[in-house]
């Protein structure tokens, strides 16, 4: 900072006016103003590093966890083949009466659907006749039977590695 | 340096925000969803449940369970 710009910033009234130490006392002022900004920009300096510290780390954790979810809606759009699966088995007068053939056949193409499922990590939640768990299950009715135990799986649960994607639908005993 | 968080109250769900460089942000909760709903229950456990594990057994347990509808 040059003198001129020095005393651009504090203005002196004229000599014979201000003495030594009002110069004094200004300059005094003018660096605490000085110092004050300096520390505003120093902490507005260091909370944008720790911003983008915390926005590298989090990106970062975004891209592990696309990398390891990136199959997740393809496989959750297939659930609901599997789904369609389940709703033809669960009629089993109906089932039973179409030719073995078919029945086999069909039979067949659902396993083979399922263990392509599980190798993407894909586990069913079943929990028929177990307690009920918030975590694993929705409630969607009551029936009678033992207290806070599932009763019938409505529509099966699916986990996928550790997360849960889908929660199975349950009717949960009451007595 | 600490965070002041944005909490969104609703009478169906709420949210949480944090300003981060500069832009506001939602909070995803620990089933991944950006919003929660706004419901509590007690189970039959004694225990407090907040969410979406409180709508989940809500059902189950109308009595402990409170909700706006």
């Amino acid at each position: 900072m040059s003198k001129k710009d020095i005393n651009e910033d504090i203005v002196f009234e004229s000599e014979e006016e201000s003495t030594p130490q009002d110069k004094l006392k200004k300059i005094k002022n003018k660096l605490k103003s000085c110092e004050t900004e300096r520390k505003e920009y120093l902490e507005g300096w260091q909370k944008a590093r720790a911003d983008l510290i915390n926005l590298r780390k989090q990106d970062e954790e975004e891209k592990k966890r696309i990398r390891e979810f990136a199959k997740e809606d393809v496989v959750l759009d297939l659930v609901s083949v599997l789904d369609s699966f389940d709703m033809a088995f669960s009629n089993k007068e109906s089932w039973q009466s179409v030719s073995e053939e078919w029945r086999v056949g069909v039979e067949y193409i659902h396993s083979q659907l399922l263990s392509i499922m599980q190798s993407y990590g894909l586990t069913e939640i079943n929990p028929v006749n177990e307690k009920f768990d918030p975590e694993l299950c929705e409630a969607v009715e009551t029936r009678e039977g033992k207290d806070n135990i599932v009763v019938e799986v409505i529509r099966k649960g699916y986990r996928l590695k550790d997360k849960i994607v889908r929660t199975a639908k349950v009717a949960v005993g009451k007595d | 340096m600490s965070k002041i968080i944005g909490i969104d109250l609703g009478t169906t769900n709420s949210a949480v925000a944090i300003v981060e460089g500069g832009e506001p942000k939602i909070i995803e909760n620990t089933e991944g969803t950006r919003t929660t709903p706004s419901i509590v229950a007690i189970s039959k456990t004694n225990e407090r449940i907040v969410g979406l594990l409180a709508k989940r057994q809500a059902v189950t347990n109308p009595e402990n369970t409170v909700f706006w509808y």
